[in-house]
């Protein structure tokens, strides 16, 4: 079979791009940009529009006029069009569509009735977020072209890179506690809700096979929990159209919900990740409400995945305990290999993201000891950053009221310097930050800025931050052009009510325990 | 479902197995992580 | 009265088209040809959706699984009406397409060129099943040839 498409769409797309990339250079658009608020980002317009511009004229060529025969070559180039496809969407939505949605909003002013804020801030209308729309209004309207079909397929590749990408911004300290946190929260979430639905699904008198599946869905990580599962409970296809329609509207509904929701309570971004990355069911729309609730910072991002990948690995705990509890209640007297269901259910590429953690912690990217990809160096502080003769007279006058020794010394020599002295008193300083019933908020607030002095962030952090968010941009419009309405349309009978009720108790009962948690250490 | 559309790899992956492309995203993250090293300073 | 030669039936085995299927039954006469159509919604081929966690083996075996359940389904459905056609000594064939019902049967209408196609109305509201129905407003612009929808039972 040749993949390769007689198409001039290819060779177009690299010249729109190449043409784009070259205006941004002259500088032609300075004015349009200043004005959309994209100037900081005509760097990245030009390399990445020169670099995908050049790619697609060359193997647009390619495609044209060269005559392709069955082989790697003919396979692999192939997939360039789809990628130039999704890459021409992202584009448009980050630089234009996007900032342009903001100006409007601006534009509007602040909004009473929601709380005097913008609507795009509200509605979390960010390029994350409007991509994957676009996505998916492209393919339930004129469908994905035919010659961009094939290289649609690597939005996952896209996704998988992106994460395993992410394991190079965590600190081990950052990380274990993160982990911590989530195994005990998604321990309790996803084991709660399976049982729960479980648990109406008796009531209800509803097939085992069809609460088999519901479980594993609304419990884990949505879809791919339900095509895992569905073999293993055997599901009537009713059951499984039902199932994955119900997810699928749920996990669309979900990513706009959530942001709003946050956004109304103001929560910090760790708990925000918390929260997505508890609450929402299918883990790619985990990651688009965590982009489009700081889509110009990565924390959210970083706090969600984790929460993410912790799902992940209960994805074969959980199929393994529906195995044994559908074969218990059928009686079908088949065994259940234990083994192979979690060596055959195990994500390889997570262990691509502990092998780039276990990298980053050697300390060959930059300084390993950082703390949310900001390393300690008290050295570099310029004389504008240092405490001012105000701002010691204000803490030399709370300074008593820290019982705690240690944090007292750090806040002494912090008076003492007008900086930082060491790693140490830089975490005391951070929870002292934390201290709302000891300290007022005036000093809480010069303690976090003597703290932000002595913490800089490497230029390659920032590079890296860059690149994930780009593969995830890349990876969720892609993933958008795979979610068809046909397919939402079936969420339907008792999964769509059983769904509807414990998905809300889920994230209901999530948002109260991570609100709660708000001086709890890992939100720090 | 019987799609014949590609006789490699899945509707949904370009990849045979996503052994293979758990691998590739490897590679291609190691691949970023050492150009960044090697063209920006830290 | 109707004397039709050739008929085009579309079902899926649903209570609806259970009642076409007993009106084609009625109208079939001896030299009557029973076309069987057998739509299979396309909607299943986004069914994974999102998903991009799963391993290449678990999609397969899911795959393979949802292609064995539809197989089954229609192949039990279609031995019912073998059965039945065979009593009555209707000549009777089917057809299996995958795709969106309507495009399905506007195209199957045109290859055979029946002198009635038959459907069932649209499932009324509150009744289980797969939304994927016949859009009756393209059938009546496209449609070959006379169109009989039989009411709900």
């Amino acid at each position: 079979m040749v993949y390769t498409k007689k198409t001039p769409m290819t060779f177009i797309l690299g010249v729109i791009m190449l043409v784009y990339g070259l205006t941004v250079r002259s500088g032609v658009l300075d004015a349009l940009l200043k004005q959309s608020g994209q100037i900081k980002n005509s760097d990245e317009m030009i390399y990445m529009a020169l670099t995908a511009g050049v790619i697609g004229i060359v193997v647009g060529l390619w495609q044209m006029i060269g005559s392709a025969g069955e082989g790697q070559m003919d396979y692999y180039l192939s997939t360039v069009g789809g990628a130039l496809f999704i890459l021409f969407v992202a584009f448009f939505v980050k630089w234009w569509f996007a900032p342009e949605i903001k100006v409007f909003s601006k534009y509007v002013g602040k909004i009473d009735w929601m709380g005097g804020k913008y609507f795009h801030k509200i509605f979390g209308l960010n390029y994350i977020v409007l991509g994957i729309i676009t996505g998916i209004l492209i393919v339930n309207t004129t469908g994905v072209p035919k010659w961009a079909e094939n290289g649609v397929r690597l939005s996952r590749l896209g996704l998988k890179s992106g994460v395993i990408l992410l394991g190079t911004l965590y600190s081990f300290a950052e990380l274990t506690k993160l982990l911590g946190v989530s195994i005990v929260l998604i321990g309790i979430f996803v084991l709660g809700s399976v049982w729960m639905v479980l648990w109406l699904g008796s009531r209800k008198k509803i097939p085992n096979s069809m609460a088999g599946v519901l479980s594993a869905g609304m419990g884990v990580c949505g879809v791919s929990a339900t095509v895992a599962a569905a073999p293993v409970v055997v599901a009537k296809s009713t059951e499984i159209a039902y199932t994955i329609g119900t997810i699928l509207l749920w996990g669309v509904f979900m990513m706009f919900l959530f942001p709003l929701i946050g956004n109304a309570l103001e929560l910090s971004y760790a708990q925000f990740g918390a929260w997505a990355g508890t609450g929402i069911l299918n883990s790619a729309q985990v990651a688009g409400a965590a982009l489009s609730y700081q889509p110009d910072g990565i924390e959210t991002l970083k706090v969600a995945e984790v929460f993410n990948i912790t799902r992940v690995l209960f994805l074969p705990i959980i199929v393994l305990w529906l195995a044994i509890w559908y074969v218990k209640r059928e009686s079908t007297g088949e065994k259940v290999d234990i083994g192979k269901v979690i060596i055959g259910k195990f994500p390889l590429f997570v262990l691509g993201f502990i092998i780039l953690f276990a990298l980053a912690s050697t300390g060959i990217f930059y300084p390993a000891n950082h703390y949310k990809g900001k390393y300690f160096d008290n050295t570099k502080v310029k004389e504008s950053k240092m405490m001012t003769d105000a701002q010691v007279a204000k803490l030399k006058s709370e300074v008593d009221k820290v019982e705690d020794l240690d944090h007292k010394g750090a806040m002494s020599r912090l008076i003492e310097n007008r900086k930082v002295m060491s790693e140490k008193d830089d975490a005391h300083i951070r929870t002292l930050v934390l201290k709302k019933k000891v300290l007022s908020k005036d000093v809480r607030k010069i303690l976090k800025k003597a703290h932000k002095a002595v913490r800089h962030t490497s230029k390659r952090v920032k590079k890296f931050r860059q690149l994930i968010v780009w593969f995830f941009a890349f990876g969720l419009i892609g993933l958008g052009m795979q979610i068809t309405f046909s397919s939402i349309k079936q969420a339907g009978g008792q999964p769509l009510v059983i769904g509807t009720i414990v998905g809300t108790i889920k994230a209901a009962a999530s948002l109260a325990v991570i609100y709660f948690l708000t001086d709890f250490a890992f939100l720090s | 479902m019987a799609e014949t559309k590609y006789d490699r790899g899945s509707a949904l992956s370009i990849f045979k197995s996503d052994r293979a492309e758990d691998l590739v995203a490897l590679a291609i993250a190691l691949g970023l992580a050492f150009l960044v090293v090697a063209f920006i300073g830290s | 009265m109707l004397k039709p030669k050739r008929i085009l039936l579309a079902s899926h085995g649903t209570e609806g088209a259970r009642a076409a299927e007993k009106m084609a039954f009625s109208l079939c006469q001896k030299q009557t040809a029973l076309h069987h159509l057998v739509v299979v919604p396309d909607f299943w081929k986004g069914m994974m959706g999102d998903d991009w966690l799963n391993n290449a083996s678990t999609r397969d075996t899911f795959g393979n699984y949802v292609e064995g359940q539809l197989d089954d389904e229609i192949r039990s459905h279609v031995k019912k009406l073998i059965r039945e056609t065979e009593k009555r000594g209707i000549n009777y064939q089917y057809q299996v397409e995958l795709g969106k019902p309507t495009e399905c049967l506007i195209k199957a209408a045109h290859s055979i060129k029946p002198d009635l196609v038959i459907i069932g109305a649209p499932r009324p509201r509150g009744k289980t099943g797969y939304r994927s129905r016949m859009k009756p407003e393209q059938l009546v612009h496209k449609l070959n040839a006379t169109l009989l929808i039989v009411p709900h039972p």
